[in-house]
């Protein structure tokens, strides 16, 4: 509630979290927003230029632009959406138990990160995808198999301070079972950290989808979808550039809202900037763990 | 005041730096052995115009497919030597699908009709120097027989010996494919005298151009034989580059790092045409865009469910659509094969559609368009396909448009998966009159047990037609029987053939003698110049 | 010192093993194996039985862990098969296309370096100032953006439009400079939000604090110690980012037609060509673990702190 109260003050925030669900009810509500049906083509409107009718031009066989953007953004998200939280999810109990339990088990784990992190994600996601075939279903899995190690070290990490906290000592010592800590104590103060995180991934897991499209990975058409249309504008570039920019502002403009979302999110639940080495992507993820094994060491050497 | 100074010193450093890596970075490319190339690389970047009045005849093409190598021998890589004025065969074919002499000047079949000789050209050397005679060109041809399984499949050889000028080939059986198959680029000539085990990177041929030095993947550099048998060719040196994506390709000739390309993408062509800088020529070509039509399973099993599919296509509308002249076909064969106008070719017609599939048990239509039948179900069918395409997006609005539900279904191993017959509709863009013969096209695909009829196509009365091209030598007879085979297929609806390929290349308008042929294995010709 | 790499040396073999294996695994599971794609490479069906034969000379019928020992004995002696689609060994593929990506790397970290340090600073420097709202605006627009798109525009505006640089990238290092500057933009903005961040908080720290109140001008702190070693991370940044820049590779290379491995592998999914995904990764892989490591050996040499802690 303190969180709540405290975003509910905080200006920046608002605006933010206004302009990300009022682009969230955009695609949502496609279907009565679209001037056109984003699939019917029209042969009698091939190429044309952004115009009234049009308002961000046609494809080449005459699809408006412009809803097939307000109905690709639904694909998009919620692709986006569910591997971030997939990624959470797994990312999240794996941390905990590595961080909880440590011994063998966190080892193991950690080697295991280690292992996945050691790795071009877009390398791994490739040799999935050739493995299992495209499509959405198979392009979501093998970017959650591949990501989730973020989530597990930044849980671990957070787990393995507030374990130390005096207050989780004495519930201990109280006689309170390992999973009662784990829930009462532990959850609520991980949680909104992630929240943090996984805002910003989802906009650096939208970047992902849409360099998977590029290199055909990504999801079915007719369905469209922000990367497969910006790929395929590709080959108009010159003749209908509308089909290349539009694509293209929208995804930079949704990964930048969902960015200073998370921006701003962190400024109200992590005022000590925990996650701010996190950063939005897979490069920053590297840094902060490699960042805090640095500073751990720092740490133990100096003592 | 220390900021200010501040940040002056670090934009210097960074406008040093930028200065300094540009330096050193040209500095290591010299480095790399690959000082040529990097010469004539940096040449075009300086800017399209006055890159023609520099130039001393250095022509730069950009094609859009290298083999892994440039030994003819090895898989399909001559095309890239007939591609480039590079490599010659014995025959080759030209802009308007006639057999013209190229290493041989006159041949002949026997009347045994397995018999077929070859004079060789007075003059013709290789580029080391070495004559070539009638022995170097059976060296070469058995060379190509030994080393490429395709060799014996295209000309089905029993013998090949030297006679004087001329070179003797026995065929097993009367072929009557056989001369058009020995243009086929497998078969350019080169010297076997020597060492051929580097032709990979410097393949000793009869060309215009003498290949220096190849980047695989990338390019090569070619440089004119002064000894070539047909006159002192167009360009002191060429560079070839190989740019697979159509869009790079047709931007890196707009930015004049290319001076002539092969084959404009549909949706650039606006770019070139009707522009004073660029000539553009477009050839109909010998490829046919069609889908293959599964016969062994459902719902194309049904005759009356494949020529309702045919009739959905708007072929017009569809070939329009993609732009760059093409044509709808609605036939096995582009209409540069010489019977295509004589054909009663499928043709858009929703009505006669809506009949074959009323035929067909499909009577009904439910509340979104699509026709059901009896029990109440759609027909749906299925494009297999690695990558979706306008194309088959298009393809799927016009079933629809007669009711039919056409699904993509997006497949890594289409290949595979097609090859084991396990499909309704999968695409295919194929030279249909390859060599620029019927033969090759109908026996792969459309005879019975074939290794390319994936769709279990069988039609006695076809069978026999090609049996009959087998053994027949005269061309437009030929023609002829293609022409009657091609109606049976059209009748029998096996297969869906959409739209023709056509061949468009371009250049700036300062080059000459362009050529356009419908066979995409041939560009550079040695009469290809600047403009004086 | 010699310790310490012997047992990072030691460290890279269980992580090297790891990728390995999880590839191998994963490839296992792929719909068809090699000898069914060498009888579709020659376009014929092939008869069951004799396959099963080849398949058993072969010995793909091993059990999986047979398979990868057999397979990490070859390849350890450079020996990672055959490329299905381009006809010849796959490590001789790897030598040909390895060079020129680590070109088109190289190229992208320089411009990285050279931009990001600057500018970084700046912005560190000039604190919620204008130099620092455009260069933070800047540099945000430059992780949220699609990079292939913004390759894009690239050439449209500067080899098309502008007739500039060229589009293609042949084998001359103008033609480098397209590519590597669409790869570096991201690295370039995430370094400069991180640098700049690590000032700030360098600046804050106790001890820049207790210089000051010595009288050491604010100048000469920055420069003698905030700057080394906000920078310090910048080298550990370094040999984080090879993995981004081997992956954005993959996406640049398709934009730009470049014949580096990106684009192979990215070829390689479509071909399926297995053997060459393996050995691909397998490279990427080592190329990761080594830059990491000489990273780290270089970081322990520079820093002073972890000098004298470590000895």
């Amino acid at each position: 509630m303190y969180y709540v109260k405290r975003a509910l003050h905080d200006k920046k925030f608002m605006i933010m979290l206004c302009i990300t669900i009022a682009f969230v009810l955009l695609t949502i509500f496609a279907g009565a927003i679209a001037p056109h049906d984003p699939i019917a083509q029209n042969y009698d409107a091939i190429l044309q230029p952004p115009s009234r009718e049009y308002p961000f031009g046609t494809d080449a066989v005459g699809r408006c632009l412009l809803s097939r953007l307000l109905y690709g953004g639904k694909t998009s998200l919620v692709i986006a959406i569910v591997v971030t939280l997939l990624m959470a999810v797994i990312g999240v109990v794996i941390g905990m138990v590595s961080g909880y339990f440590g011994g063998i088990v966190d080892t193991i784990l950690m080697r295991v990160t280690d292992m996945l992190l050691a790795f071009p994600h877009i390398v791994f996601v490739i040799a999935i995808v050739a493995v299992l075939g495209t499509g959405t279903r198979n392009l979501i899995l093998a970017m959650t198999v591949i990501s989730w190690t973020m989530f597990a070290r930044v849980t671990r990490s957070l787990v393995i301070t507030i374990k130390k906290e005096d207050y989780v000592e004495q519930a201990r010592l109280s006689g309170a079972s390992k999973p009662a800590i784990m829930f009462r104590y532990i959850v609520p103060n991980v949680i909104p950290y992630l929240i943090v995180l996984i805002t910003q991934d989802i906009g650096s897991n939208l970047l992902t989808l849409a360099s998977l499209s590029l290199l055909g990975l990504g999801s079915q058409p007719p369905t469209p979808e922000w990367g497969f249309m910006l790929s395929e504008g590709k080959r108009y570039m010159q003749t209908a550039p509308w089909m290349l920019i539009f694509p293209g502002m929208v995804i930079l403009i949704c990964v930048i809202i969902f960015n200073l979302l998370g921006d701003s999110l962190r400024d109200i639940l992590d005022p000590r900037g925990i996650t701010k080495r996190e950063g939005t992507s897979f490069l920053a993820r590297l840094l902060s763990r490699r960042d805090r094994k640095e500073k751990e060491e720092h740490e133990e050497e100096m003592a | 005041m220390k900021k200010k100074w501040l940040s002056l010193l670090l934009v210097g450093v960074m406008a040093l730096s930028v200065a300094l890596s540009g330096c050193g970075g040209s500095g290591g490319s010299g480095g790399n052995g690959g000082g040529a190339s990097d010469e004539t690389g940096a040449a075009p970047a300086g800017g399209g115009e006055d890159a023609a009045a520099a130039e001393d005849s250095h022509l730069d093409f950009g094609i859009y497919w290298f083999g892994d190598d440039l030994d003819p021998g090895n898989g399909w890589n001559g095309w890239t030597l007939t591609r480039a004025a590079v490599g010659e065969t014995l025959v080759t074919v030209d802009e308007n699908l006639n057999f013209v002499g190229q290493i041989a000047d006159e041949w002949s079949v026997d009347d045994d009709q397995v018999t077929w000789r070859f004079h060789i050209r007075d003059g013709v050397t290789f580029q080391n120097g070495n004559v070539c005679d009638a022995e170097a060109v059976v060296g070469s041809i058995q060379r190509s027989l030994e080393v490429n399984e395709r060799g014996q499949t295209n000309l089905k050889l029993a013998s090949v010996e030297a006679d004087g000028d001329w070179v003797v080939f026995t065929t097993e059986e009367p072929y009557g494919a056989f001369l058009a198959n020995l243009t086929e680029p497998l078969f350019v000539i080169v010297d076997t005298s020597v060492d051929t085990s580097d032709y990979g990177n410097h393949p000793i041929c009869t060309g215009a151009y003498m290949v220096t030095d190849f980047e695989p993947e990338v390019s090569f550099d070619a440089v004119a034989y002064d000894g070539y048998w047909g006159g002192t060719p167009g360009f002191e040196s060429i560079t070839c580059y190989n740019i697979p994506d159509d869009n790079s390709r047709a931007s890196a000739l707009q930015s004049g790092e290319l001076d002539m390309m092969q084959r404009v993408a549909a949706t650039d062509l606006s770019l070139f045409e009707g522009n004073d800088d660029y000539e553009v020529q477009m050839a109909t070509g010998t490829r046919v865009q069609f889908l293959f039509m599964n016969t062994q399973a459902a719902p194309f099993d049904d005759e009356n469910i494949r020529h309702a599919f045919n009739a959905a296509m708007n072929y017009d509308a569809i070939a329009g659509a993609i732009g760059g002249g093409l044509t709808g076909v609605g036939s096995p064969f582009p209409p540069s094969a010489s019977f295509f106008g004589s054909l009663n070719r499928d043709t858009y017609d929703p009505d006669a559609c809506a009949e074959y599939l009323a035929a067909a048990g499909y009577t009904e239509t439910d509340d979104e368009g699509y026709v059901v039948n009896a029990a109440g179900e759609r027909l749906v069918c299925h494009i297999l396909m690695s990558e979706s395409t306008p194309l088959a997006e298009m393809v799927q609005h016009w079933a629809k448009e007669c009711g039919i539900d056409v699904e993509i279904t997006l497949a890594e191993n289409v290949s595979d998966t097609r090859n084991a017959g396990d499909f309704e509709l999968v695409f295919a863009n194929w030279q249909t009159l390859s060599t620029g013969d019927p033969q090759w096209f109908l026996d792969q695909v459309f005879k019975t047990g074939a290794t390319d009829n994936y769709s279990g196509y069988s039609n006695a009365e076809l069978d026999a037609l090609i049996e009959q091209l087998t053994t027949t030598f005269d061309a437009d007879e030929r023609m002829n029987i293609a022409g009657q085979a091609s109606q049976i297929i059209i009748d029998e609806a096996f297969g869906c053939f959409l739209v023709d390929v056509t061949n468009i290349n371009v250049c700036h308008s300062n080059v000459e003698n362009m050529s356009t042929f419908p066979i995409d294995y041939y560009f550079l010709t040695p009469q290809t110049t600047f403009a004086q | 010192m010699l310790k310490y790499i012997i047992v990072r040396l030691l460290h890279t073999i269980p992580v090297l093993i790891g990728v390995t294996f999880l590839t191998f695994l994963l490839l296992s599971f792929a719909p068809s194996d090699p000898v069914t794609m060498k009888y579709l490479n020659m376009g014929v069906s092939g008869d069951a039985e004799v396959m099963e034969a080849e398949r058993e000379e072969l010995g793909l019928n091993d059990p999986l862990l047979v398979r990868y020992g057999r397979w990490v004995a070859n390849a350890l002696r450079g020996d990672f098969g055959e490329s299905v689609s381009y006809n010849h060994p796959v490590a001789e593929e790897m030598a040909r296309r390895l060079p020129r990506t680590i070109k088109l790397a190289v190229c992208a970290l320089a411009i990285t370096v050279v931009f990001s340090i600057p500018l970084g600073i700046l912005s560190a420097v000039y604190k919620n100032k204008l130099a620092d709202y455009i260069i933070r605006f800047l540099s945000f627009v430059g992780v949220s953006m699609p990079s292939f798109w913004l390759g894009m525009l690239l050439i449209y505006f500067f080899a098309i439009k502008l007739n500039l640089l060229p589009s293609i990238s042949g084998n001359n290092v103008i033609g480098l400079i397209l590519p590597s500057i669409t790869l570096s933009v991201w690295m370039t903005a995430t370094y400069i939000r991180r640098l700049r961040a690590n000032i700030l908080e360098e600046i804050n720290k106790d001890y820049v604090t207790g210089l000051l109140s010595k009288g050491i001008p604010q100048w000469k702190v920055n420069l003698k110690h905030v700057l080394p070693n906000a920078l310090l991370s910048i080298i550990t940044m370094f040999g984080m980012s090879i993995g981004g820049v081997l992956g954005g590779a993959t996406i640049v290379e398709t934009v730009f037609s470049y014949q580096g491995v990106g684009k192979m592998a990215a070829d390689a999914v479509t071909a399926r060509d297995y053997n060459l995904i393996q050995g691909y990764v397998v490279w990427m892989a080592l190329i990761f673990v080594g830059v990491n490591l000489a990273v780290d050996i270089l970081y322990r040499v520079l820093d002073p702190r972890l000098r004298l802690g470590g000895e």
